[in-house]
């Protein structure tokens, strides 16, 4: 008698439809809850991001040097650390250091974030995603990650249940693709005098069609 | 608060129960009047202590997060320690501990001048005073201490004698001067005792001079000289087959820390803080490979697979092998091959099965696995914290858990006069910032995005201060530069232009 079987997906089959929010057979059977939701506190750009930042998936954010767009990101590691949950902000950006007293002034609780500097960090902080200690993971001008660093980032993102956010120095383009990021956003200051008026994200990859228009004094 | 002074009265303490860095400051002396308790304090030994490189580990065993600051915390560290020091060095041992290791010390002359015993924070007002109460005898006698020290390592341009004799005519003139006791003469300038009495009574004065304060820089020139245990715990490797690539090195290195494992626990050592690897090459020149771990690890617990020690073994070959392959393409050697090594615990600690009841279970917690975490990684996480300062290169400091010079306590006992005013200047700030404003050519045009953001004064009093030269002024301002970008701009007193910082 000859034994019926489903056919079986390879795993990084399964981690990509996992990103995408399709659930095999296997990955059904490894994840029984919902994921966290990580929110920013604003309404709208919590509704632009499907509902919050899911835990277990990876975003990738283009936000171009000297925007102010890590406004945005700020807000979502805020709510976090106010939940008393671990951030990692790791900073790859050229000859830049964080200055901690803006980043409390904008409501980050310092307890609860740890800085790296790192233009590398898979390379250099790979025992990171191998605990779910941090349930936030910034990855800020990453230096170039390859295909098999998203591929690992979005696994372990996965195993781990954190967030891992990527925030790119550039635009993103949806001609060139990742697979691994289930959210793709572009986000620019609008221009308005040096200051600026606020904020113009546009979803290159997820569920929002229309792109969000966030006034600076609602952030 | 990171130095601690002790004397006691037990043969078998060992320091090294507390930190793996510490110094034999005064030996026992030999008497024949052992008749009674004062008599005996006055005859031990002082060991000084360096607590920083296992701060956060006993902040952590006292039960102090790192992640959140209670109010209670320096009560729990001190009575944590109060206990700890009593276990190990017994209860009569004397223990002051200070943010100076000059300042711990006079602080134990003191106590074992008045018969006193106990643990004493140098940041109490008990502290506090039993330092401002030191007389002229306790320090040229401690003077003479320190002066043995530097005789004794070594510092260059220094002569015993003639610091003795200059020690003698500084006490003359502050008998004649009717100065009673180093406090009431804390005001006098450094640089004025350099010119009456040199180099070295200088250096001593600057630590008296900063008594209050917790200024790194007052520690300069202090003849640490640490005690360096005569066995020591090493294992030795002679290779069959020359290697150079890490993955070969990697699996012949675990059974070496393995085999070291056994060593420590035949030891009863608790946890390990450095480990020296030797290599000798082929060509026998040898390289010191420093493997170092950022929190005092429980090597024997990772046994056999010795993960954090192999990670961190890995990063400081990728570091120092590179090094090593240039100089012998310098010297043409090419084929520069590992032919044996050695293996030693350079620092460690031991904890006695007293300090292991204490302790319970704690280092399960999240912050123990934060620890476990950092000693895996080549780069540290830092934790920040604000400190209530308007200079923005002193607006904040990294965050050392239960430290009792800790700028937060600071923050919350100004918090109701200048925390409001902080954080809206923090606002105002950019979240990025160069380490060192970098200088740029004066902006040009101004109507390109312009605004002003802030005045500030530097702080006139400070040493070295850019006061001098003009630029004590700093008017801030953001600008659009030349790519778009919002840059934190700043002009000095004397006109020129910095970056500062990018509003990203």
């Amino acid at each position: 008698m000859v034994q019926e079987s489903t056919p079986k997906i390879p795993e990084y089959i399964a981690d990509i439809l996992a990103q995408h929010g399709v659930r095999t057979a296997t990955s059904a059977v490894q994840r029984t809850s919902d994921p966290v939701r990580f929110f920013s506190g604003n309404g709208a750009l919590d509704e632009f991001l499907e509902g919050g930042l899911a835990s277990g998936a990876v975003s990738e954010w283009g936000m171009p040097t000297g925007q102010g767009a890590r406004e945005i990101a700020l807000s979502i590691v805020g709510r976090v650390t106010a939940g008393e949950m671990l951030v990692l902000w790791v900073n790859g950006q050229d000859g830049l250091e964080v200055y901690p007293p803006a980043w409390s002034a904008r409501g980050v609780d310092l307890h609860f974030i740890r800085f790296a500097t790192a233009k590398k960090p898979i390379e250099l902080l790979k025992p990171v995603f191998l605990e779910p200690l941090f349930r936030l993971v910034v990855l800020d001008s990453p230096k170039h990650l390859s295909g098999e660093e998203w591929a690992f980032i979005a696994r372990q993102a996965r195993a781990m249940e954190v967030h891992v956010m990527v925030l790119q120095n550039f635009l993103l383009s949806g001609r060139r693709g990742n697979i691994w990021a289930r959210l793709r956003v572009n986000c620019r200051q609008r221009s308005n005098g040096v200051r600026g008026d606020g904020w113009h994200l546009e979803a290159v990859r997820g569920t929002a069609r229309q792109p969000l228009d966030l006034p600076a004094i609602d952030m | 608060m990171f130095y601690l002074a002790l004397s006691s009265s037990r043969p078998d303490f060992n320091p090294e129960s507390l930190t793996p860095r510490f110094m034999l400051w005064q030996p026992a002396r030999a008497t024949g009047q052992l008749d009674d308790v004062n008599h005996a304090n006055a005859h031990q030994a002082i060991w000084l202590l360096d607590l920083r490189p296992v701060w956060p580990y006993w902040c952590h065993q006292a039960g102090i997060s790192g992640n959140k600051i209670q109010t209670n915390d320096q009560e729990s560290l001190h009575a944590f320690l109060r206990q700890a020091i009593s276990l190990l060095a017994g209860e009569e041992a004397l223990a002051v501990m200070d943010a100076s290791p000059w300042r711990a010390l006079m602080g134990i002359e003191v106590m074992r001048e008045r018969g006193l015993d106990g643990f004493v924070f140098g940041h109490n007002p008990i502290g506090r005073n039993l330092v401002n109460e030191a007389s002229w005898d306790i320090w040229f006698r401690l003077a003479d201490e320190v002066a043995l020290h530097w005789f004794g390592c070594g510092r260059e341009r220094f002569n015993l004698q003639v610091f003795r004799r200059q020690a003698h005519q500084m006490a003359q003139g502050m008998e004649r001067l009717g100065i009673r006791n180093p406090v009431a003469l804390v005001e006098m300038p450094a640089l004025a005792i350099r010119r009456r009495y040199g180099a070295a009574l200088h250096d001593l004065w600057l630590w008296t001079a900063n008594l209050h304060g917790d200024d790194e820089s007052g520690l300069i020139g202090f003849p640490w000289v640490l005690w360096r245990q005569q066995e020591s715990i090493q294992v030795k490797r002679h290779l069959d087959t020359p290697l150079l690539e890490w993955e070969h090195i990697e699996t012949v290195l675990r059974d070496d820390v393995d085999r070291l494992c056994a060593q420590l626990e035949k030891l009863g050592v608790g946890r390990v803080l450095s480990l020296e690897w030797r290599v000798v090459f082929l060509d026998l020149s040898c390289l010191v490979i420093p493997i170092r771990f950022r929190h005092p690890h429980d090597l024997p617990a990772e046994s056999p697979h010795h993960r954090t020690a192999l990670l961190q073994a890995c990063y400081a070959f990728e570091d120092a092998i590179p090094t090593a392959m240039g100089a012998a393409v310098d010297l043409g050697l090419y084929e520069k091959a590992i032919g044996s090594w050695e293996l030693l615990v350079t620092e460690k600690i031991i904890l006695p099965p007293v300090m292991r009841d204490l302790f319970g279970s704690i280092m399960d917690s999240g912050e123990g696995r934060l620890q476990e975490l950092e000693n895996r990684l080549p780069v540290p996480l830092n934790a920040y914290e604000v400190t209530s300062n308007w200079i923005p290169e002193d607006g904040y400091c990294l965050r050392i858990p239960g430290h009792s010079g800790d700028p937060t306590t600071e923050l919350k006992q100004s918090e109701d006069v200048s925390h409001p005013s902080l954080q809206a200047l923090g606002l105002r700030r950019p979240l990025f910032v160069y380490p060192k404003p970098r200088a740029c050519p004066q902006p040009v045009n101004h109507s390109r995005g312009w605004s002003f953001c802030e005045r500030i004064m530097d702080k006139w009093w400070r040493s070295g201060s850019a006061s001098s030269q003009g630029s004590m002024q700093r008017d801030y301002y953001m600008m659009r530069d030349e790519d778009e970008r919002s840059v934190w701009v700043f002009k000095d007193g004397s006109g020129k232009w910095y970056v500062h910082g990018m509003y990203n």
